[in-house]
């Protein structure tokens, strides 16, 4: 992949229940497969289906980009910091993992 | 003289519907009142058309100013090219036209009852209203930008006091100072308007105050004419101007207007001399009073009519609509206040409307005789607007001097006429 995730967070050492804000941009052409190019043949899709947020084990988000979800696709969520550990995100197209990034939260 | 001119042609239009109207319009008895609320490029070409296409019918203006300022060429005001009265319209001509006008803000619309409630405390009652309320801003919706923040870091998106605020402090900053333009993404009013916005201010800085510098930070990856402005760029400004996509971390998600700083989504902290906010908007808000909007703030319409696709007797039209692939552009609120105009009479008549067919230009001034344009044609297709195939299009990339001068010139043409149409002013 040409570029790594853009990852920021509100605060990486939270208070025990504080909400955590993060924003997470990856480059991706997210191609719908429904356009054509100039000789008519459809251009195939490409996009991402995929991206999983999880503090530890915890399931923090789940969201499934579909064909309506432009390039490069920006995504702002907010988490109560229950634990300290490992934030892991993962976004994932048709063949596997396309990206993951990973913050450390220690609890204050 | 047989010359027939596009002005002639227009108006044997119009004469040949009054003409076969007023004899079914008489039938129903008292002239039906038709109540249009804002007197933009939508509103005061709807109240203009129907007197046109109805002498019989009795039509009331609502709008709070009793002079309007065009967001159309006020950018050609910041770049020092127009006075601030070149862009501004009476309402003289309208009322001349025996079209009641009346300088108040409708503060509540029943649209059971189909009443207007006025500032001035009077009631309207209506038999079809039309509701032309432009934008509002989504005060809040980016962090730190609130009404407040607007009086230190102005908008402008709504042409009037803002739009002489954000002159003054450009007229204040000193020469090698920083321009920072934040640009929302989403629907907004006037695709190229930040990006003319940001060649006048060029033009005005690159003949006033030379060192200063231009950051255009974007909440998206590409924007409209984008080709021809920075192409445009490159030949009048040089590096004056730099633009930061969304996927560069050009999205602002903060803004400090006390500090004239903005911080962007992935933190990074930007310092402004002037700084310009292009924030997310909605409908006017007399459009949610109405019940005319959906969740998105914007109001869903017929594409045929433009009579509100959730409450009947309302028509709406210009930017509050939601009318893709039609761009929010003040000649796309002429043309549908035309449709919803022609709609209206027909239907007092008990007619069916006649078919939609909208047609948009916009042109963008990047340098005092540096003109680019895109246009197209629009019309109802049975289930929703499209763009008719084959029609418009974009200045092309490669042209020469004279082109580019020839549609600088279209260009004030294109105002001076669709000033005369709209409020039949100069």
């Amino acid at each position: 992949m040409a570029n790594p995730p853009r990852i920021w967070i509100s605060n990486e050492a939270p208070a025990k229940d504080e909400i955590v804000r993060v924003r997470a941009q990856v480059v991706h052409v997210m191609e719908s497969g429904l356009r054509q190019d100039e000789a008519g043949n459809p251009i195939p899709r490409d996009t991402l289906e995929r991206f999983e947020a999880r503090l530890n084990e915890a399931l923090l988000l789940d969201w499934q980009p579909e064909t309506a979800v432009a390039q490069n696709p920006y995504i702002e969520f907010t988490f109560r910091a229950r634990e300290s550990g490992v934030l892991k995100m993962v976004w994932s197209d048709a063949s596997g993992i396309f990206a993951e990034a990973e913050k450390t939260i220690t609890l204050s | 003289m047989n010359r027939i001119t596009r002005r002639t042609a227009l108006t044997g239009i119009g004469a040949g519907l009054t003409l076969a109207l007023p004899g079914l319009v008489k039938a129903q008895g008292a002239a039906a009142h038709v109540v249009v609320v804002g007197g933009g490029f939508g509103g005061a070409t709807a109240a203009r058309y129907l007197r046109r296409y109805n002498p019989g019918l009795r039509i009331t203006l609502v709008e709070p100013a009793t002079q309007f300022v065009t967001c159309p060429f006020s950018n050609l005001y910041l770049g020092g090219l127009r006075t601030w009265e070149s862009i501004t319209h009476g309402y003289d001509a309208i009322r001349s036209e025996g079209i009641g006008v009346v300088h108040a803000s409708a503060e509540d619309i029943d649209a059971t009852a189909r009443k207007v409630t006025l500032s001035d405390g009077a009631v309207l009652e209506y038999d079809r209203l039309v509701l032309s309320p432009g934008i509002d801003i989504r005060w809040g919706a980016l962090e730190g930008y609130d009404e407040a923040a607007a009086e230190l870091a102005p908008h402008a998106w709504k042409a009037g006091p803002q739009t002489q605020l954000l002159k003054a402090q450009l007229e204040a900053m000193a020469d090698g100072g920083t321009f920072v333009m934040s640009i929302t993404d989403g629907a907004f009013r006037c695709p190229p308007g930040p990006y003319e916005r940001a060649s006048m201010v060029a033009h005005y800085l690159k003949t006033n105050k030379p060192k200063s510098k231009i950051l255009l930070l974007d909440s998206k990856e590409t924007f409209s004419k984008q080709g021809l402005f920075r192409q445009g760029w490159e030949a009048l400004y040089g590096d004056m101007i730099e633009w930061i996509s969304a996927d560069n971390d050009g999205k602002v998600a903060r803004v400090d207007a006390g500090a004239l700083t903005v911080e962007s989504a992935f933190g990074v902290t930007h310092k402004a001399d002037v700084l310009n906010v292009v924030p997310p908007q909605k409908a006017g808000w007399i459009a949610d009073r109405a019940g005319v909007t959906n969740e998105t703030g914007w109001v869903p319409v017929n594409g045929n009519t433009f009579e509100s696709a959730q409450v009947g007797g309302i028509y709406v039209v210009g930017d509050a609509t939601i009318a893709a692939p039609m761009p929010k552009s003040g000649f796309c609120a002429n043309a549908q206040g035309k449709v919803a105009a022609a709609a209206i009479t027909a239907d007092l008549a008990g007619q069916e409307p006649p078919p939609a067919s909208f047609v948009n230009t916009c042109y963008s001034l990047i340098g005092p005789d540096y003109g680019i344009s895109v246009a197209g044609v629009y019309y109802f297709d049975g289930e929703k607007l499209a763009e008719r195939e084959g029609s418009g299009g974009v200045s092309p990339l490669e042209a020469d001097e004279a082109f580019r001068r020839a549609e600088a010139t279209y260009g004030a043409g294109w105002y001076a006429s669709i000033s005369a149409d709209t409020w039949g002013t100069v």
